[in-house]
Parts: C-alpha cells; sequence; structure tokens
C-alpha cells in the first residue's frame, strides 16, 4: 500500500542524503568531490541569478514536454482504449515503438525539425507520450463493461460517457504514468542540453562547469537537476493523492 | 406500455436467441424472467433497455420503438455499475448530473422537466435515508460491503423517478437477509409508484416472489414466449403457501428440471 510521502519524511531523507554526501567527501577528501558544507551555501547564492535561469530554462522545457504529451497520449489513448479494431490494428505498431530508447532519435528529431528548443521538448514528449498511451489505453479498456452500460442506462450517450466515465478513469493512471517516467525525462533532457543550446542545466553541468573545472558550481549543478526531479515527482504524487482519494481511503 | 412484435436477435457469429418472439407487458405489470445461463435473459433485459437493437422486429415502449436507452426505463445491475472514484452521494447524484449535462433533450433527459439543484438534492437525499445508506454517504464503494453497493445502484436509478425499472440479477451477490430486506423495498416501491418492472433472474424462488408473470427462457432460440401465472407475488410469507410448493415445481419443469 503506498503512503504519502510526508514533509517529516522529506526532511529525514534530505538530511540522510547530505550526511551520506559529507561522509563520501571526507572519505574521497579530494576537490573533485566537494563537501555539502561548501556546494549549499554556493547552491543558494547562484539559484537567484545564472543558475536559476538554467533551471528555469529545464524545468520549462519538461513542462512543456508533459503538456504536449498528456494533449496527445491521452486523446489517443482513449481512442485506443474504446475502439477495440482501431487498438487490434494499431497495437503492433506500438508494441514495437514502446520499448525503443528514444533517446536514440535525438538526432533524427534534429535533422526533421532542426536544432531548436522544441525539438528537444519534443524528444522529452515523446518519451512521455508512450508511457501515457499504454496505461490509458489499458485503463480504458479495462473498465467493467456493467458500468459503462449502466451509465449508458441512465442516458449518458458517447460524450457524457467520456466525461464521466473515461476521463476521471484515466486521470489516475496519466498522473502514475507522469510520476514514473519523469526521471527518464529529466535524464534524457540532461543529454539533449549538452550540446546545441546556451541554457539549461544539462549545458551548466557539462559545458560550463565540468568541461573547466569548476567542480562546486558542477555539484551546484548536479543539485539543481535534482531537485528538478524530485520537486515534480513530489508535485505530481501530490496530486496523485488527493484526485484519487477513493484509491487512498483506508478500507473498512 | 411494452410491445415486442416479432423480435430476432443473434450475436454476430453465434445462433440467434430470439426469432419471431411476441410479448406483451401492460403498465403496472412485475415480471420476472427466468432461465439457465445463455437463455438470452440478460440480453432480452439489455433490449427492453435500448442498450442492444433488435436484429429484426421491435420493441416499443409507450409506443415509440427503443433504439436507444429510453430517459424513463432504470436499469440495475448485478455489480459493477457505480463509479469507483466517486462518493455514495455522487454515485446515486449521477444520472441528475448526465441529465444536466445534456440538458432538457428528450434523448438523453426527459424533456421538459428539469428539477432545480436543490430539490435534486432533497430527491437524493430522501432515497438514500429510504435505502438507509445515508450514513455512508460520503464513503467510496470500495468501503461499502456488496448490500450498500447495491442499495446505492438502486437509490440512482430510483431519484430518476423510472416508469419502467429492469433488473439484473439485482441481488444475487447478497446475503439472504439483505435480499429480502431490498426485495421487499422494490415491492413496496412497485405499488407506491406503479412503476412496470422486469426482473431476470436464475433463481427460481426469486421469481415467484417478484413476478406476477413469470417468463421462462430456455436455452437456444427462443419463439414463443412461455409464461406462466403467479397469483402468489407480492404477498405476504407465501413460500409457507402450499401453492408455493405447486407453482415452484411448475416453473422447475419448464425449466427442464434442473432448475
Amino acid at each position: 500500500m503506498k503512503t504519502q510521502s510526508r514533509p517529516a519524511g522529506i526532511l529525514l531523507g534530505l538530511a540522510m542524503f547530505l550526511v551520506l554526501w559529507q561522509i563520501l567527501a571526507w572519505i574521497a577528501s579530494r576537490p573533485i568531490l566537494p563537501s555539502p558544507v561548501g556546494v549549499l551555501p554556493l547552491f543558494f547564492s547562484k539559484l537567484p541569478g545564472e543558475l536559476g535561469l538554467h533551471l528555469l530554462a529545464s524545468a520549462g522545457r519538461v513542462l512543456g514536454a508533459v503538456v504536449l504529451a498528456v494533449a496527445a497520449a491521452v486523446p489517443a489513448g482513449l481512442a485506443l482504449g474504446q475502439f477495440r479494431r482501431l487498438d487490434r490494428m494499431v497495437s503492433p505498431l506500438v508494441a514495437i515503438l514502446y520499448p525503443i530508447p528514444k533517446i536514440v532519435l535525438l538526432p533524427v528529431i534534429y535533422l526533421l525539425m532542426g536544432i531548436t528548443d522544441l525539438s528537444k521538448v519534443m524528444l522529452i514528449a515523446l518519451i512521455l507520450f508512450f508511457q501515457i498511451l499504454v496505461v490509458v489505453r489499458d485503463e480504458a479498456s479495462g473498465l467493467h463493461p456493467e458500468l459503462i452500460l449502466s451509465v449508458r442506462s441512465l442516458g449518458a450517450g458517447r460524450r457524457a460517457i467520456f466525461r464521466y466515465v473515461y476521463l476521471p478513469a484515466c486521470v489516475p493512471a496519466v498522473l502514475t504514468a507522469i510520476r514514473v517516467s519523469v526521471g527518464t525525462a529529466i535524464a534524457v533532457l540532461f543529454i539533449a542540453e549538452q550540446s546545441l543550446t546556451n541554457w539549461g542545466l544539462g549545458y551548466y553541468i557539462v559545458v560550463e562547469t565540468y568541461q573547466v573545472l569548476r567542480y562546486p558550481e558542477m555539484y551546484a549543478g548536479i543539485l539543481a537537476m535534482g531537485l528538478l526531479g524530485v520537486v515534480l515527482y513530489l508535485v505530481v504524487e501530490t496530486l496523485e493523492l488527493r484526485l484519487n482519494r477513493h484509491i487512498y481511503v483506508d478500507l473498512g | 406500455m411494452i410491445e415486442i412484435r416479432t423480435l430476432g436477435f443473434a450475436y454476430a457469429g453465434q445462433a440467434p436467441l430470439f426469432e419471431g418472439f411476441d410479448l406483451s407487458i401492460q403498465q403496472g405489470e412485475a415480471w420476472a424472467v427466468i432461465g439457465p445461463s445463455g437463455c438470452g435473459k440478460t440480453t432480452f433485459l439489455y433490449l427492453l433497455a435500448g442498450l442492444l437493437v433488435p436484429a429484426s422486429g421491435e420493441i416499443r415502449i409507450e409506443g415509440s420503438p427503443i433504439l436507444r436507452p429510453r430517459p424513463g426505463t432504470g436499469l440495475v445491475l448485478q455489480d459493477h455499475g457505480l463509479l469507483p472514484w466517486s462518493t455514495v452521494e455522487e454515485n446515486a447524484r449521477l444520472g441528475w448530473v448526465i441529465r444536466d449535462f445534456y440538458g432538457p433533450d428528450g434523448k438523453h433527459s426527459p424533456s421538459g422537466t428539469r428539477l432545480g439543484k436543490d430539490k435534486v438534492t432533497k430527491k437524493v437525499d430522501q432515497w438514500l435515508e429510504r435505502l438507509q445508506i445515508a450514513s455512508v454517504r460520503n464513503k467510496f464503494p470500495s468501503q461499502l460491503s456488496r448490500g450498500q453497493r447495491q442499495r446505492t445502484a438502486i437509490a440512482r436509478t430510483l431519484s430518476l423517478d423510472p416508469d419502467l425499472l429492469l433488473m439484473d440479477e439485482p441481488f444475487s451477490a447478497l446475503d439472504a437477509a439483505i435480499r429480502e430486506d431490498l426485495q421487499k423495498t422494490m415491492r413496496i416501491y412497485h405499488r407506491e409508484f406503479c412503476t412496470t418492472n422486469v426482473l431476470v433472474t436464475h433463481d427460481i424462488e426469486e421469481a415467484l416472489l417478484t413476478g406476477d408473470h413469470i417468463l421462462v427462457l430456455q436455452t437456444g432460440c427462443n419463439r414463443k414466449a412461455r409464461v406462466m401465472e403467479n397469483p402468489l407475488a407480492g404477498g405476504e410469507d407465501i413460500r409457507s403457501k402450499k401453492e408455493f410448493q405447486q407453482l415452484f415445481n411448475t416453473l422447475r419443469l419448464m425449466l427442464g428440471g434442473n432448475g
């Protein structure tokens, strides 16, 4: 059973993480692994400036990709879940495309769409798209036929069935899909930002700090990217708990 | 009320369940439909509900052919009919929410009548009270007993003031005491509002308890309606009467002896 990550739990985890980092820094005791005592103040002093802008650029790309993926995958997944024949036609293709690591398509997307921000966003959206498509399709096709029939008997046509059954049924699945794939999305973003842009944490960490040996700044960048992942994860999880009251209620 | 004329129906690639089937049901009658599994009794109910469309012939309710669910018809299924993400109260209200969604278009909801929000709330509340689920109004279906879930489904249907009530094994998953209680509730409702009831069951006893007229369907193709009149239905304590046993045996015989 899922339990809510309470603020106390989050703080405790954070403290443990910092202690572990500190211990590793002591053991290494070299400039390539500075301690959090040095990096944290740097992180906070840089956040309102340059680092913050890189963080915003990365966050914007991820969020843009989430919006794009949801907008495309939810209707497509609902359609596949509702129209069995369509699903049978398309599912072999989905089964092949789904496991392809989308990062290898990076050059293809650059070639086709040009080297723009949009092409980076598209790549991440592609990853999320398939995750969401598959869960929404399964959720829509897994609804009890009796549920659909009894709602139809209340007078619901296709529009009302969509609004009152399919849509609320797939919201939890969409959130779960986003939550579990946001880590992959950020990993891919990190790689995509290492070249052909001047903004984003991937660029900051690799080009602006790592390659010029600014190690404390590099760790501040890594911390920012980690923070982006954690915050997105927690936000989605909080939404899940809000919207899925029926799953998290105590039984009995 | 219901006129069935030369009804024919078959699922794709399967032998027909109905062919040239006629039946008429008068306003205010209580019918039970019984038969072995696979005989088409649920199909029959779905046809009446407008969830399935006849392959040939027609079904008219109040004069209009049934090609889609009719606003005045209420349907109660065995289970799985509630939205798992909505509370008891939200579920009981769903029919009104859907009517509101379309407006009084005469197709998805009755034309003309439009209740205000307060009246709907009051009506739904009354049914929650009457079906003894007001105390669990904020719970989700997963938190309820089977009986409470079924009461919620019934409240949802009855709050829409149906004149025709179709039920598919509505009580078969329930404990005996709860089943009898709900059978009684539905009987009282039937008398009070003079609804036409059609209840599908595989249980001979339930058929005798609920149906003034009992339609017996058979495995294979149904061409002629076999109907048993049942003067006992709706009476008090009918199981102890000696006619009950006679009717029980007749019905068992009609069902092929292994009811």
